[in-house]
């Protein structure tokens, strides 16, 4: 850039920036200043300084479609756009639709699921009795039967700083480890069946955090209030559940992140039941009586019954 | 002051009559109307000047509007687009608060 010639020592210090210095110490058009001197001119020499005729005509066509256009431009964009509204709604539809077809076909599973276990149980009631009763437990204790009985429900709610609409806090929700720690002592504890928010909980279930959800299986839990029922001796286990390390660890969540919790004994719970699940490993049935799933927690299936639809 | 009737009559024409921008001009509708906002602050303040001119302030409304519209058009075709936009709005952007200066002076004094 070639700078004006100035001689020394008037050289202003802001040279280097006469863009900038341009911009901000002229912000008017120069147009002004001399179309107003122009009228001052024509003025001082009688000549009439006003338009009129074609020349006002013009400016006003001219000023009709500047103020249409800038407002109309504004209209639009302050519009919420339409095709973005349009996909949303599409796309809010394809949600629900498959949703409800996800529903059809899981109670289609579960329905088909009870019929397959109808005719094993009308197949093996009379040729082996024994088998039969050991596949009932095992139906209750991995979790594919639906179980009703007495037992505990203890619920997990965020903190009410996680849930403020300005500036929610992440650290006030609940975790995926803190509703392991409760379904662990439940297990501890002597219960027969687990589910979290209607989500039974099987041998190889997992309960975990993705993003801000907790997922119980891939199914990822509404919150903000967590209920994870427990059945078994519901005395019995809220001795035990009171003597492990949950509630002073959810003592903690609620003294430091205001994560509310209770405990109540209930008389009657039913668990969902999650169907047939895969079958990973056989043998013979006169191989060995023995076959029970090994990963299955300690039980004893004294106060379940398995419930029949 | 022609041309603030004009430019009444104009919105209130879209008021009425709701026309929509074609799809092609839309990239450039923001920086249209920050160009529009700078000329109606300049006309502002050249009334309050005294300098006011109907010919003048259209003409400058008008070549900011197809200015602005054409670099940001220039940008997309060379690739630079987003920054030729941040070039524009930071330019008339200082020129807008200048004047917005320049007017509160002359309204309050201050």
């Amino acid at each position: 850039m070639t700078a004006p010639v100035h001689p020394p020592g008037r050289r202003r210090p802001d040279e280097s920036m006469t863009l900038l210095v341009e911009v901000m110490e002229k912000p008017l058009d120069p147009g002004y200043a001399e179309a107003a001197e122009r009228r001052a001119a024509a003025e001082r020499a009688g000549l009439p300084s006003r338009r009129r005729g074609p020349g006002v005509a013009v400016l006003l066509v001219v000023a009709i479609l500047l103020g249409l256009l800038t407002f109309s431009a504004a209209r639009q964009l302050r519009a919420p756009q339409a095709e973005v509204a349009a996909a949303r709604e599409v796309l809010e539809n394809q949600i629900v639709d498959r949703r409800a077809e996800v529903d059809a076909l899981q109670r289609q599973s579960v329905a088909l699921s009870d019929q397959v276990e109808d005719l094993q149980h009308t197949a093996l009631a009379s040729e082996d009795p024994a088998l039969l009763q050991t596949l009932r437990l095992d139906g209750v204790v991995s979790g594919s039967a639906a179980v009703t009985g007495p037992g505990l429900v203890v619920t997990l709610s965020d903190g009410d700083a996680a849930q403020s609409e300005t500036d929610p806090d992440p650290s006030a929700r609940v975790r995926d480890a803190d509703v392991q720690t409760v379904v662990n002592a439940l297990w501890a504890a002597g219960a027969e069946a687990i589910s979290v928010d209607d989500q039974r909980l099987t041998s190889l279930s997992a309960i975990r955090n993705a993003g801000d959800a907790i997922l119980v299986d891939l199914v990822p839990l509404p919150g903000p209030t967590y209920t994870v029922r427990a059945i078994g001796d519901s005395d019995e286990m809220q001795t035990a559940y009171a003597r492990s390390g949950a509630p002073a660890y959810l003592q903690l969540l609620g003294s430091r992140y205001g994560i509310e919790s209770s405990v109540t004994p209930q008389s009657d719970l039913s668990l969902p039941g999650v169907g047939n699940q895969t079958l990973r490993y056989a043998e013979p049935s006169g191989a060995g009586e023995s076959s029970q799933p090994s990963a299955s927690p300690e039980t004893s299936s004294s106060d379940t019954e398995e419930e029949r639809p | 002051m022609i041309a603030a009737i004009g430019l009444v009559i104009g919105v209130i024409a879209g008021l009425v009559l709701q026309p929509t921008v074609p799809v092609a001009l839309q990239p450039y509708l923001p920086i249209a109307v920050v160009a529009a906002l700078d000329a109606l602050f300049g006309g502002l303040r050249a009334k309050l000047d005294g300098l006011f001119d109907d010919k003048v302030f259209l003409v400058s409304f008008l070549s900011n509007v197809v200015v602005a519209a054409f670099i940001v058009f220039l940008g997309d075709q060379l690739g630079v687009g987003a920054q030729l936009s941040t070039a524009v709005v930071v330019v008339l952007g200082i020129r807008i608060f200048s004047n917005a200066a320049a007017i509160r002076r002359h309204l309050f004094k201050a």
